[in-house]
């Protein structure tokens, strides 16, 4: 039960994750009424066709009226061969699509999980280690300043008052400004800003606490009774030791953040970003689309997750790789 | 780093030609602000503890025996702690050090080795690497060189197989090979002072033995002065050259190691040694309850324990500390305040409590240095006869232990 067993089965795990996520969309899939066929269906007949007869054409030009297992290994190959399919409401192939508009979702998104970790983390040590000062009051009052202020009201008043009344930054995302300009510096500042809040909040709140636990731990008392700074207790005990649970709620807030967050924030700021592809796709019912930004969260999500299995091995020699 | 390590080696030649103490602690008080109000964890306590020697804080849990340990180079937390009083380590007063001052003699000068090997040991770091890294703070070394010391080192903590277990993590060790490694990274800085704090307590009886064992061999390879803390009458009759016991934040009694056995002067002392087991009795506890910390009892505070206790035990004008008479036959005639063959003592130390200079002038008047025996207890006073302490009630005082060491 060694370490590479650990990684082979963690690995295979994810594999077996991502099949069963799949299935259990093409499931979905198949209990929901298609839309498209109802659409064109119902066109026809209000020019006067036979309502069934359409529908049944449209499925048949799709391959939608074969057996369930047909379709389904259909399904499982195409996904596979990265064939998914054709986004009609953005007139391009899906994964053209979403190649189209990561880039604009990254843009604001890295930059945010990186602040909010640094700052997070940062914050909650030093509250951690300074508590019932007044500091330590400010850093929690920010804290939940940031919980309890709902994302899109924070953007718009962000946007009031600094792309309206202050004139500072612009009120809403150019697409056609070039990536590496201070422009598209200002243009981010404030998704980035929005979208950090709500992740400082949480990484402050959790850092402080497994930080408080550890400062009182018999080991960092060991550690500066060998004479050691509070810097290097902070960096080499409490921090290294704190980082284990840390780190899985990172990544599960980078997650929520995803999901939630970029739908919210993409829409206000008019980013054409992964998170308002999904959006139209969905009113708009495109199929194959909705279909793709529904599973790449669901991949991004059990690749975070086995990144995280992986790291406990750096982490903490304590795991136990027999027992997982 | 290097220079203040040679710096100190030499100054402990002068102190010890001096017969100053190496560490004299002179009404030390530790008080904690909480939300129940001040406790005064350790309230005016004093103690010497010399080169070489081997000194024991003994008492009950909550008698302020830890926070007295952790005083000294302040590793209590503070706020909410608050530590006063002198604390002279080779005469430099470490209660008005600054902390940077304080984190070169933690380590170097005065190490610790803590109660729970379990939690003492960082669960992420290798054992080798929690071993160097106290030569790593004080010594400006390689990371190579710091392994290769902290090898040497596990090597005389009698770890086996050192070069293999250094790379292993605490999870992979017994709980006796954690203390070891605890003390191997207590002793790595060379200090002259190690306080040991409880670190048997946690241990199975046959590991207990060889941790003490092995102290004890390194103290003398080492020379080097220890303040073990044991609520253990046992571990104490084996390892101390005197012994302190503490009682609700107050000394109780301070004396040599056989005189205390022989001859308790303090009904509190008495009392915990009729609680020793393994003497053909089961073993007891004191009846009673330590008294509230925010608000101790005036007088004696373990008056409201004691069988003994008379009305003046309970006021302000009890005494502090006593000089008990050497021979207890003397005693029991009555002349409580006479020390035998040294009238002078007989001079009671007013009700001041035992500063440095009185408790000088107390060791001077016996046979040498170290052999004033002192008890808080009133049945020492002037005008009070010590029998009292066998009049109405008779503790089950268990045997002299003189043979025990």
């Amino acid at each position: 039960m060694g370490m590479e067993w650990y990684v082979v089965r963690r690995v295979a795990w994810a594999v077996v994750a991502t099949y069963l996520a799949v299935s259990l969309t093409f499931g979905l899939l198949m209990v929901t009424p298609n839309a498209g066929a109802d659409v064109a269906a119902a066109q026809a007949a209000a020019s006067g066709q036979d309502y069934d007869a359409v529908r049944e054409r449209y499925l048949e030009r799709r391959g939608l009226d074969r057996p369930v297992e047909e379709q389904y290994i259909d399904y499982i190959t195409n996904i596979l061969t990265f064939d998914w399919g054709y986004s009609f409401s953005q007139g391009e192939p899906v994964l053209a699509a979403i190649g189209d508009a990561w880039v604009y979702s990254a843009q604001y998104f890295v930059p945010a999980i990186i602040i909010s970790a640094l700052l997070g983390y940062g914050i909650g040590l030093y509250s951690a280690l300074n508590r019932y000062t007044p500091t330590d009051y400010l850093g929690s009052f920010v804290a939940y300043f940031g919980i309890s202020i709902p994302n899109f009201w924070f953007a718009i008043v962000l946007i009031l008052l600094f792309g309206v009344v202050l004139r500072l930054l612009p009120t809403f995302y150019d697409s056609s400004v070039a990536l590496l300009s201070v422009q598209n510096v200002k243009q981010l500042l404030m998704p980035v800003v929005v979208l950090s809040t709500a992740s400082v909040a949480g990484q402050m709140r959790y850092s402080r606490a497994q930080a408080i636990e550890y400062a009182r731990s018999a080991f960092v008392k060991t550690a500066r009774a060998k004479g050691a700074s509070e810097w290097r207790v902070l960096t080499r005990h409490i921090l290294r030791v704190a980082l284990v649970p840390l780190s899985t709620i990172l990544i599960a807030d980078v997650l929520a953040v995803l999901f939630a967050g970029s739908f919210i924030i993409e829409t206000i700021f008019q980013i054409p970003g992964l998170g308002r592809l999904a959006l139209e796709a969905i009113q708009q019912k495109d199929t194959p689309l909705v279909l793709a930004t529904t599973l790449i969260p669901v991949f991004i999500a059990i690749i975070g997750n086995l990144l995280q299995d992986l790291a406990y091995v750096a982490l903490d020699p304590r795991i136990d790789y027999g027992d997982r | 780093m290097q220079s203040t390590h040679g710096d100190s080696m030499s100054r402990r030649h002068t102190t010890t030609d001096q017969a100053e103490p190496l560490l004299r602690i002179t009404d030390l008080r530790t008080q904690f602000d909480t939300d129940d109000g001040v406790v005064r964890a350790v309230d005016g306590v004093s103690f010497e503890v010399n080169a070489g020697e081997t000194v024991c804080l003994v008492g009950e849990s909550g008698s302020g025996k830890t926070v007295t340990a952790e005083s000294i180079t302040r590793l209590v937390e503070c706020p909410p702690g608050e530590i006063t009083g002198r604390i002279e380590f080779r005469g430099e007063n470490l209660t008005t050090a600054s902390a940077a001052r304080l984190r070169e003699i933690r380590g170097a000068e005065i190490a610790h080795v803590f109660q729970n090997p379990q939690d003492a040991l960082n669960p992420v770091i290798s054992v080798g690497k929690q071993v160097a890294e106290t030569v790593r703070i004080h010594e400006d070394v390689s990371e190579r060189a710091a392994r290769k010391r902290a090898i040497d080192l596990l090597d005389r903590a009698e770890v086996p197989d050192p070069a293999t277990t250094a790379d292993a993590y605490p999870h992979e060790l017994s709980g006796g090979m954690k203390q070891r490694v605890l003390v191997a990274a207590a002793l790595a800085g060379d200090p002259d002072l190690l306080v040991a704090d409880e670190p048997t307590t946690a241990l199975d009886v046959t590991i207990q033995a060889q941790i003490l064992d092995l102290l004890a061999d390194l103290q003398r390879e080492m020379g080097m002065a220890v303040l073990f803390i044991t609520h253990d009458l046992g571990v104490v009759a084996r390892v101390a050259d005197r012994v302190v016991v503490l009682y609700a934040g107050k000394v109780m009694e301070s004396a040599p190691v056989d005189s205390l056995f022989a001859d308790p002067g303090h009904p509190y002392t008495r009392a915990l040694l009729a609680c020793l087991p393994g003497r053909g009795r089961e073993s007891g506890s004191i009846p009673g309850d330590l008294p509230s910390p925010t608000d101790p009892p005036t007088g004696c505070r373990f008056a409201p324990r004691c069988p003994f206790a008379v009305e003046a035990c309970t006021t302000d004008s009890h005494p502090s500390l006593y000089p008990v008479a050497q021979e207890p036959d003397t005693d029991r005639d009555g002349a409580g305040t006479t020390a035998g063959d040294s009238p002078d003592v007989s001079t009671p130390l007013s009700a001041a409590p035992l500063d440095g200079a009185a408790s000088r002038d107390l060791e001077t008047t016996g046979d040498g240095v170290n052999t004033a025996h002192v008890a808080a207890c009133i049945f020492h006073g002037p005008d009070r006869d010590a029998a009292h302490l066998d009049r109405e009630v008779s503790w089950t005082v268990a045997e002299p232990d003189g043979g025990g060491r």
